[in-house]
This record gives structure tokens, sequence and C-alpha cells, in this order.
């Protein structure tokens, strides 16, 4: 029976070293274990390798690891072990030239080996080789390195063209209003002064005249407007939409002639968005509206807000012309209209301001409308 | 008209944005004593009693200065800074007249002290308007500075 035991523990042993050896051989780590006289207990693949390679000898065990030490590392490696052994581990990392000429890093380590009730019985030597971790440090150094680099002149490129177009938008202000003016100006002089001197036509001919250089300033304002939204910094903070709305609608009703249409203004959700641009946005939608309808018997607006997909949606709908959706890619884009300006006035700028105001706040402008029907102008502000 | 009568300094470098606004100063009979320089140095020169117009006292009489503010070599807003930092001219009423409605140059001219800031619009009727209201205000209704609260520099 003992015997039968004493073997099964002899197994298992066996098979437990097995197991160790197995994995101590198929580490990248070198491994030298040493008792406390700093013999050799055992040793791994790779430490017998590097010794080979390195020295021409084998790593042998039982035999005194000390010897195997090249003279001039002798003694700071026996300080090193003696203290490892007496309780201080010691950890260094450097560089190592080997014989072929190639240089590797190491990462070494002296520790004491303990037993189950804590006091050191030998040392383990652990070294690895960090020249392939170091070398991939040393890339993502320099690649963020360039990346910075990367962003800075990005950063530049950018500082200069927004300069650039401020300069643009600057003298496009100054430079393009002037002659505008000098033309309508100088029209009023000859509709004014030689007024008797014109024919009919002559006469209508100065109004064309007129009437044009005031539409291309009222394009060149609303671009300039456009470019300024760009630009502006968001300033976001809770805007209570209702009272917002409100203002709106009372600003138009006091800018419009004869405003027909009945407006009802629905419960908004507050939203955290820039008071100003989105004020914008509103006023630009609801003139829209007033103005598509206006020659509707009835002419009716709802301002409202619904919940989509966990979403608030806010939107505004008239019972005006409407238009045809196949067109609606074009609703947005700068100077893009569905009608002509013989029948209703305007830039086609509004939209595109509504759109940039809307895209600036990460939020989503859409449209669904019916020629004849009326339409409906729908956004979001997450 | 002596320089020491001049009411209205209009300084704008464009003839014919000039000679626009001095048909609306002529149609509302504004424009008397109206002097028109078309160059910032000697706008400059004029306020200050410089260069030609050494020793006339040129500012004594001035209701209000019209100041454009893109003008080659000096522009209005440095015209406008100079006029507001010296003791002698500060009191002068300025009313900038421009075609930008750029925000910098809004909130600069308010910091340099303008009495006034004027977007002049494209469309003549109303820059008619606007002007003659203007002027009316500035040259007849508001109550100037006495010259001799200038101080005299």
């Amino acid at each position: 029976m003992s015997k039968q035991r004493d073997e099964h523990t002899e197994d298992l042993l066996r098979k437990t070293e097995a197991n160790l050896r197995f994995i101590l051989d198929s580490s990248d780590t070198a491994y030298i274990l040493l008792d406390n006289q700093l013999n050799i207990i055992t040793s791994n693949r790779i430490a017998h390798q590097w010794t080979t390679s390195e020295f021409d000898r084998n790593l042998i065990d039982r035999s005194n690891f000390i010897d195997f030490i090249p003279d001039k590392y002798k003694q700071p490696a026996i300080t090193v072990m003696q203290n490892a052994i007496n309780g201080t581990p010691f950890i260094y990392e450097d560089k190592y030239t080997k014989r072929d000429g190639a240089v590797s890093w190491y990462h070494v380590r002296f520790a004491g080996i303990k037993d189950d009730t804590g006091s050191i019985i030998g040392l383990c030597i652990a070294a690895s080789d960090t020249t392939r971790y170091r070398s991939a440090q040393g890339e993502i150094k320099s690649m963020n390195e360039s990346l910075e680099k990367k962003v800075k002149e990005r950063t530049a490129e950018l500082e200069i063209a927004n300069k650039e177009l401020e300069a643009f938008t600057y003298s496009v202000s100054h430079d393009l209003m002037a002659p505008l003016r000098i033309i309508d100006g100088f029209s009023q002089v000859l509709l004014d002064d030689y007024r008797n001197k014109l024919d009919e036509e002559g006469f209508q001919t100065i109004q064309v005249i007129k009437r044009n250089a005031t539409r291309m300033g009222d394009l060149v304002n609303d671009l300039l407007n456009l470019a300024r939204l760009g630009r502006a910094n968001l300033i976001k903070r809770n805007v209570n939409m209702n009272d917002l709305v409100t203002s709106v609608i009372d600003e138009m009703r006091f800018t419009t002639n004869k405003l027909a249409a009945k407006i009802k203004l629905k419960e908004l959700k507050h939203a955290d968005c820039d008071q100003v641009l989105i004020k914008q946005v509103w006023s630009n939608l609801l003139s829209n509206a007033i103005k598509y309808s206006k020659n509707r018997e009835n002419p009716f607006i709802e301002i409202g807000c619904l919940e989509q997909n966990g979403q608030t949606v806010y939107y505004i709908k008239d019972n005006g012309v409407g238009f045809d959706l196949q067109y609606a890619g074009k609703l947005f884009g700068v100077f893009q209209r569905l009608h002509k300006p013989s029948e209703f006035p305007g830039t086609g700028v509004g939209l595109a301001i509504v759109h940039r105001i809307v895209t600036r706040h990460l939020g989503k402008v859409w449209a669904d409308a019916k020629p004849n029907e009326g339409a409906v102008f729908y956004f979001t502000l997450p | 008209m002596k320089y020491s009568e001049v009411e209205v300094l209009l300084v704008e470098d464009n003839p014919h944005e000039a000679q626009l606004a001095l048909r609306c100063f002529k149609q509302y009979n504004l424009g008397n004593r109206l002097l028109h320089i078309d160059d910032g140095i000697e706008a400059l020169d004029f306020i200050f009693s410089r260069g030609k117009y050494e020793g006339a006292q040129t500012s004594e009489k001035l209701k209000v200065i019209f100041l454009d503010l893109k003008l080659p070599k000096v522009d209005g807003l440095e015209i406008l800074r100079q006029i507001k930092s010296e003791e002698c001219t500060r009191t002068i009423p300025v009313v900038v007249l421009t075609s930008s409605s750029e925000e910098s140059d809004i909130a600069t001219a308010y910091r340099f002290g303008t009495n006034s800031f004027m977007v002049k619009p494209v469309d003549f009727d109303t820059f008619t308007q606007v002007i003659s209201d203007l002027a009316r205000y500035w040259i007849l209704t508001n109550v100037p500075p006495e010259p001799a609260k200038k101080a005299k520099a």
C-alpha cells in the first residue's frame, strides 16, 4: 500500500516537473534558478541558448553560477545576488552588445525565491530581451511626434485659411457694396435730374438697373451672413423654445404688413443650443411659412415638437403652396430656389442658413411637402 | 468758405460715393458748410490744424465728422482713435459711415469712442433717408459742445 502511494506520489511529481519544464522552456525569458550558495538548480532553454552563443558554455545544473560570470562583472553581480537573497530584489534594464555586434536591450530581474514559510531559499534570475518592445515604443513616439507636427501644420493652415476667408468677407462687404450703392444712386440721379428726357422705356430700364443693384446687395449681405455663421462660436445653453418662438412671432407681426396667417404655437421642449443662432433658424423658417402661405384663403401655421426615436423633433407646418419633393435635395443649397422671384421674392440663402446652423449644432433638418398642400420643416438639436 | 467755418467734415475716398452723399446734404440744404476730404492723412491734418491747414482754427465750429472706414494710407478707425485720444478734439461728434457691418469694426469703433455707427444701405432711397436723418440730427438737432469747452491743446 505504502509503496504504491510512494510510486503514485513520485509519478505525480515527475509529471508536475515535466509540466513546469515545458512552461519554462516555452518562455521567451531566460530563467536561472540558484540556491542560497549560488549553485545552479535549473535553467531554461533560452538561458542555455544565450550562454552557449555568448560564452560557449553550458549552464550545468549544480555547478556554481559565479564561474559563468565574466570576470569584470563578477564583483558587482555577487553583490546584487547576495542582496536579492537577503531580501532586496534588483531590477535593471540595459543595452548589451552581442558577439555578432547586434545591440539588444535586456530587462533583468534578481529576486529571492521563498518557501511556504516566507524565508528565502534561493534566487531567480530572469532576463528578457526588450529590444522589439523598445523599438516599437520608439516608433510610437516618433509617430506621435509626426502626428503632433501634422496637427500643428494643419492648424496653422486652417488659421491662415480662416484669416484669408475673414479678409475676403471683409473686402467683399466693403468693396462690393460701394459700387452697388453707386449704381443704384446714380440711376436715381438719372431718374431725378433727367426724368423729362427719358421716355417710358428708358425710365423702365433704369428701374430694372436699380432693382437688380438692390437685389445683388441683398445677395451679398446674405452670403456674408452665411459666412459669418460658419465662423461664429456656438454658445450653448438651456433655451426655453416657447419664449424664443414667441419673440420671433412677435417680431414678425411687427415687421410684416398685415400678417394674415393664423399661427398656432404648441408646447415646445427646452433645448441646449445657441439662442441667437436658433432664433435665426425659427425666424427664417417662420418667414418662409408666412411667405409661401400668404396667398391662401386661410393661411395657417403650426409650430410644435414631437418625440421620434428618443429625439425631440421641432417642426413648423404651413398650408401654403408647398413644393415637389423631388426637388427637396436643392432645398438647403445656397442660392437654390424652387420658386421664381416674381412669384415669391427671396435670395435663396434663408434655408442654407438654417441648414448651416442646425448642422453646426450636429442636428438634422429636413422637409416634407406636396405641391399646393403646404410644407413641413423638421429639425433636431441633439 | 473759410476752413474755420466748416461745420461738417466728410471723409470719404470714393468720389462717386462722396458725390451721392453731397447730393443728399444739398437736397436738405445741409451742404453749405461742408468740406469733403478724400484722404486719411489730409483729414488728420485738417482736424489737428496741421500741414496745409496750419494756423486755421479748423475744428472750431465742427459739429460732426462723417467718417468712412476704408481709406488709403490711414484708415478710418485710426483717424477715429486719434480724434478721441486728443483732449482738444475728443468732444467732436464722429459718425462712422461704412459699407461693412463687420462686428469687429463696430466693436473697435465704439471702443475708440465713436458717437454713432451707420452701415450705408445699397438702396439709394434708404441711403438718402438715412443720410438726411443723420445730417439733420447732428447738424440741426444735436447741441454740440461749446468751442470754449474744448480744452486748448
